[in-house]
């Protein structure tokens, strides 16, 4: 399906990088060897090089290369996944004399070059590139080059500017039309030579042989140069067997788009074929490979019978008829076949159709969108509210000017609005108008628009303005969570098929680990190069805890040998920190680095990014607000841990300052109000130590990530800390139960006790709204991804 | 007693917040804890815990303050029933107290002791009775709602639906039937009066069950009398309590302002009390002008930490407690009396039974300013009944005087 492929780059192309010579727009080749190179690579006389291959504008690929066969020319041809070529946009051949003096045929007629442009819009799956000489044939997997934006835009508007005419430049257009006849023209040198060979083969073709297989072709005719529709009936008379049809032009195989059979009882009766479920009538819309006058071979196969014919094209159908036989099929309404029609055949029916469109005033249905939101590379999120109180919406869908999405309306998340429904007399007070939906479509060239599809046949367009996330992730994420209703039985499926795919892409940018290039180091005091540990502080919003932590550090002769690495993962507060370390330093022989990558990553981001500098073999993870009580209590953990059989993550008692407890270990609680999704549970928190219970070391699956000692091979071996949880929750149980997963065991160490002067609330009660909602959001997806382990852990731990 | 663990449960911290309750719950934790009984003081408070947890210490391991809140004054439920059903649960089966003195349950939820029952089946539960809480809807003061304040006698679920008529007399049977549900959890209740006893047992609780026991006060000797200049008569009149319409301060002002010109050149009233800028429109009005009009009268004095009482009260001849309310046990009629002092009081309720009429003072007509004038003006003119109620004045009991009532005759 059209919608299907949503990213250009997600066309099965992969990526080649351009040859290091290829610094013009046109690669010259310089010498031998690369030449040798490239035709040793491949067993045939064909010889050949891709200057550049990319996606413009309307899912079209622009192609420019040289291919030769010996002393003859090759024609190209693009092929889908399926094997049948693409349909030609438009072409030119090109000279080279670069090239044909580099192989020695300057003296020839000949012209290698070729530069042409297809329409891959309906097409997705990898693509062919088939070179076709006199004697030789060869097809290739098409890699697409790895080029700038600019580069390619720069080499299109040179192809525009190579064109005839200028019709093409209206290519830039939403929906570009193109002039039949011109069309027509322009190809004719492509076509040439290979018309001529092919012509004579058809000409030898032998008669029609008897069939069991009758057939009827009612109407035939072709859509803006691109589409041919057959309508018609067949049969196989003898076993009444199913029929399947293939397409050909000038020997060259159509892709048949679409087969929709229809029940044909005249047929049937007349034939004495009414005893089988076969349906006889049919309508076949095949898509050209590039604009023809000539006849196509329709022929149709059955078990054990099969049947050729020709076809005259030259009917010409507009839209409407186009339509028409659709609804002919017995398969659509009206509205149906023609949101079908934009979806399967795309630009071409769009242009037509969309002269049609009505404003929202015109139908009954009424909506706004009240937010949309870019979701970085993955698609759109928007949100509002939709009046179809009377059904008369047949679908909703997002396009992007080449592409439209499924239909949205079954998908909408929809919630109550009082405001909706008190503004609308005709609304009852629970009509469910609100909504939110995401979508993969996203925004390109054109304005992203919603396409109402009315019962009543009528089509809407409302161009959607769309806010792009830049540095503000988290409002964004506020816009996305805002309808979201924790305690609604769909919300699960909210979760899987709207917010996570939205969220996912919004953060996408901000969570990955950064370039070596964006890596910041300052070091403080000479560092222990080779280090039994390395603490990984991560420091956001507040830096004094840096004084606190080392003033303490300072007495404990254990940091002798330890790497202290603080992560900075606040820009904000680089400068003050700077200064605050230059201070501390002077006055403190505790030697400490400070990295940065300039942005925000989180405090899985933060955390990973610390372990990818640490030279320890062990790793300690540290709250920057996690204070020791006593000195030794890092030699002793990590005594403990080393002389520990199969430990995984180790942590230890953490107590606020008045001396309750903040965690002993945690435990999984599940939440029946929100869906049953698995909580973290800080067991005793805020009790005094005398009425918890005292251990001294104590298995528990999963332990506080503000001081959690690991092997930094366990940590890498499990990937480190996921970042799918926006914001920071539940990533360390899910480091825990990664570890569980490879087997170890993770431990609380009860007779170690540090201080957490942990600040921000934990308790879900307390938080803001949005933050209450992500936080049930991450929970889902810890949840979806480890519910069957809490489940199998519980049942071992009663 | 002496493997018993008390866990006192108090609706504050005294710490944080200076109520009579919260006083009287801490100073009988502080005297088990002297005595050597395992004992655990829970206050709760508004404020936000550490991390957001439902518990934290003050002072030291065994002071635990609950933060939590209460969602329904109606029917006394907690806003936050994880704080109970987890929580509070985890503390009680960590601690194991064999009694649970609750001296309030507003702000937290009855459905404490419901968790009790349940997790410490054998535990005693003790609820000292503060107000008429359980009763009454209107803040539990059995007063009618309105400007009018009138007093009300009886709680009945069609009576009560009047005074609410957002509620039903069903909605109010409910209530009675849910909260006697609870009680019925309740080993023993502890009643500050005897007339709060006799309320809650014309309300249905069983006479057998509840016991009259007076707040403890801490020891202190009279303050001597205030000295007197020639001439001079024991005019010096002080209120200390909230500036709020329930305790009378009005009656008080219009009862100084109707006093003749003459009284009122031997009289002064001193209110030690904050509050007035937190009341309402006509309240606030009527109070600031009868302050107006009595400039050099009546001082304003705002409000003052319990340590300042008796140096308050030594520059005071006769304390006033003018409620327009039933009352319960006032701490201020303890306070008067602990350092020798004589009170005015409304006739009703706690004031009439812990005031006795021309022995340890005075009573007057409820909200009757015109009374009141015509008492004051009485004392001023007769200089020796002061140093006779004086002399009849009996001392409250002390702190350890009542952990000892408590202990014997209660757990």
């Amino acid at each position: 399906m059209w919608f299907k492929s949503a990213h250009n780059k997600s066309k099965g192309i992969s990526t080649r990088k351009e040859t290091p010579a290829d610094t013009s727009d046109k690669s010259v080749v310089t010498n031998d060897t690369e030449v040798n190179e490239l035709t040793e690579t491949i067993e045939s006389p064909i010889q050949y090089w891709i200057d550049i291959c990319g996606f413009v504008e309307n899912e079209q690929l622009l192609i420019r290369g040289w291919a030769i066969d010996q002393e003859s020319s090759v024609s190209i041809s693009l092929l889908g996944e399926d094997k049948i070529p693409v349909y030609l946009q438009s072409s030119v051949r090109e000279d080279r004399e670069d090239v044909l003096s580099h192989l020695n045929l300057k003296s020839r007629d000949l012209t290698p070059g070729f530069f042409q442009l297809y329409d891959c819009e309906l097409l997705t799956g990898q693509f062919y590139l088939q070179l076709k000489s006199d004697k030789n044939e060869l097809t290739l997997p098409l890699d697409m080059t790895e080029v700038s934006e600019e580069k390619l835009a720069n080499t299109y508007n040179e192809f525009l500017s190579l064109q005839p005419n200028s019709n093409l430049g209206n290519l830039s257009d939403d929906f570009n039309e193109i002039d039949e006849t011109d069309e027509i023209q322009m190809h004719e040198v492509e076509m040439d030579d290979v018309e001529m060979s092919l012509t004579a083969a058809h000409q030898d073709k032998v008669e029609e042989e008897p069939s069991d297989i009758v057939h009827y072709i009612e109407r035939v005719g072709t859509f803006k140069n691109k589409f041919v529709i057959i309508k018609g009936w067949c049969a196989d008379t003898v076993k009444d067997s199913e029929i399947v049809f293939s397409v050909k032009l000038l020997d060259s195989p159509l892709r048949v788009l679409t087969c929709i059979k229809r029940e044909r009882l005249d047929v049937a009766q007349s034939l004495k074929l009414t005893g089988t479920k076969e349906k006889h009538g049919f309508l076949l819309i095949v898509e050209l490979n590039t604009p023809t006058n000539n006849n196509l071979e329709l022929k149709f196969e059955s078990l054990q019978s099969e049947k050729v014919t020709d076809l005259d094209v030259a009917n010409v159908f507009d839209h409407k008829e186009l339509e028409n036989k659709l609804l002919d099929t017995n398969n659509f309404s009206l509205i149906e076949a023609r949101r079908w029609l934009i979806e399967n055949l795309g630009a071409s029916y769009f242009s037509e159709v969309k002269k049609e469109f009505v404003d929202i005033n015109e139908v009954t249905t009424n909506i706004q969108v009240e937010s949309a939101i870019t979701c970085g590379q993955n698609g759109t999120f928007f949100r509002g509210w939709i009046d179809n109180h009377f059904n008369t919406l047949s679908a909703i869908c997002v396009s992007n000017g080449t592409k439209i999405s499924e239909n949205l309306l079954p998908l909408l998340c929809l919630k109550v609005r009082p405001d909706v429904n008190d503004a609308f007399e005709h609304l009852p007070s629970n009509y469910k108008g609100g909504f939110y939906c995401y979508s993969a479509i996203k925004k390109e060239s054109s304005e992203l628009a919603i396409l109402l599809f009315e019962k009543s046949g009528a089509i809407v367009r409302i161009p959607l303005s769309v806010m792009t996330v830049s540095d503000n992730e988290v409002m964004a994420t506020q816009h996305v969570l805002v309808d979201v209703e924790p305690t609604n039985n769909n919300v699960v499926a909210c979760y899987q098929d709207h917010i996570m795919p939205a969220l996912k892409g919004i953060w996408a940018d901000r969570v990955a680990l950064p370039e070596p290039s964006e890596i910041k180091t300052y070091e403080f005091g000479s560092l222990n190069t080779d280090p039994e540990c390395t603490i990984i502080v991560p420091l956001y919003g507040r830096y004094d805890f840096v004084l606190h932590q080392i003033s303490q550090f300072e007495k404990d002769s254990t940091f002798n040998n330890v790497e202290l690495i603080y992560v900075l993962d606040d820009p904000r507060i680089e400068h003050e920190l700077l200064l605050l370390c230059e201070d501390v330093s002077k006055l403190y022989s505790t030697p400490f680095k400070v990295i940065t990558c300039g942005r925000n990553l989180g405090f899985s981001g933060a955390n990973n990014f610390g372990v990818t500098q640490a030279k320890g073999k062990r790793l300690l993870l540290l709250n920057s607000d996690v204070i020791p009580s006593e000195s030794g209590w890092l030699q002793r953990m990590l005594t403990k841990y080393s002389t520990t059989n199969n430990i995984g993550a180790m942590g230890v008692k953490l107590v606020y300052e008045d001396e309750t407890i903040q965690h002993i270990g945690m435990q999984f609680n599940q939440s029946r109000e929100f869906g049953g999704i698995w909580l973290n549970e800080h067991q005793y928190k805020g009790m005094p130590a005398n009425l918890a219970p005292k251990f001294e070391f104590n298995k528990s699956d999963t332990v506080t990530a503000a001081c959690l000692l690991i092997d930094k091979e366990k940590f890498e071996q499990v990937g480190g800390f996921e970042t799918r949880y926006i914001l920071g929750d539940f990533e360390d149980s899910d480091l825990c139960l990664k570890l569980v997963e490879q087997g170890y065991e993770n431990y609380v160490l009860g007779s170690e006790k540090l201080y957490h002067l942990e600040r921000q609330s934990q308790s879900l009660v307390d938080q803001g709204d949005w933050k209450f909602k992500l936080t049930l959001f991450n929970g889902w997806q810890h949840t979806a991804r480890w519910n069957n382990m809490i489940n199998e852990l519980r049942e071992k731990n009663v | 007693m002496s493997n018993s663990k008390v866990l006192v449960v108090s609706h504050g911290h005294p710490d944080l917040s200076k109520g009579g309750a919260e006083v009287a719950a801490y100073n009988l934790y502080s005297e088990y804890k002297k005595r050597g009984i395992e004992s655990l003081f829970l206050a709760r408070t508004d404020i936000q815990a550490h991390g957001g947890s439902t518990f934290s210490t003050r002072n030291d391991e065994n002071e635990v303050l609950y933060h939590t809140a209460m969602g329904d004054f109606f029917l006394f439920q907690s806003a936050y029933k994880k704080h109970i059903w987890q929580d509070f649960k985890l503390l009680l089966e960590s601690f194991k107290p064999t009694v649970v003195h609750f001296h309030h349950y507003i702000h937290m939820g009855l459905e404490m002791i419901q968790q009790v029952k349940n997790s410490l089946p054998d535990a005693k539960i003790i609820v000292t009775l503060h107000e008429y809480l359980a009763i009454c809807g209107n803040n539990g003061q059995m007063v009618k709602p309105g400007p009018q304040m009138k007093l009300c006698y009886k709680a009945a679920p069609s009576d009560c639906a009047t005074c609410f008529p957002e509620r039903s007399a069903a909605d109010f049977f409910l209530r009675e039937k849910y909260i006697k549900s609870v009680f019925d959890n309740v080993d023993k209740f502890v009643s500050p009066s005897d007339f709060l006893v006799d309320r809650y047992v014309d309300w249905g609780l069983p006479k057998e069950k509840i016991t009259m026991i007076e707040n403890g006060q801490p020891k202190a000797d009279f303050l001597p009398p205030r000295q007197l200049a020639k001439g001079e008569c024991r005019g010096r009149f002080a209120f200390f309590g909230q500036v709020n319409p329930f305790k009378g301060i009005d009656v008080l002002l219009q009862a100084f302002s109707a006093l003749p010109e003459k009284v009122k050149q031997q009289v002064h009233l001193d209110i030690h009390g904050a509050n007035l800028e937190h009341q309402t429109g006509e309240f606030k009005e009527k109070v600031k002008e009868l302050l107006g009009e009595l400039e050099g009268t009546v001082t304003m004095h705002g409000s003052y930490e319990p340590h300042e009482m008796p140096g308050l009260l030594a520059q005071t001849d006769w304390v006033i407690i003018p409620s327009v309310w039933w009352e319960n046990s006032p701490m201020v009629i303890q306070e008067a009396y602990k350092h020798g002092r004589p009170l005015i009081g409304s006739d009703i309720g706690g004031m009439a039974e812990k005031i006795k009429d021309g022995e340890t003072g005075i009573l007057f007509r409820t909200k009757n300013p015109v009374d009141l004038a015509s008492k004051i003006k009485e004392v001023v003119s007769n200089s020796t009944c002061w140093k006779k109620y004086v002399d009849n004045i009996q001392v409250p009991i002390t702190i350890e005087e009542c952990a000892d009532i408590h202990l014997k005759e209660v757990y």
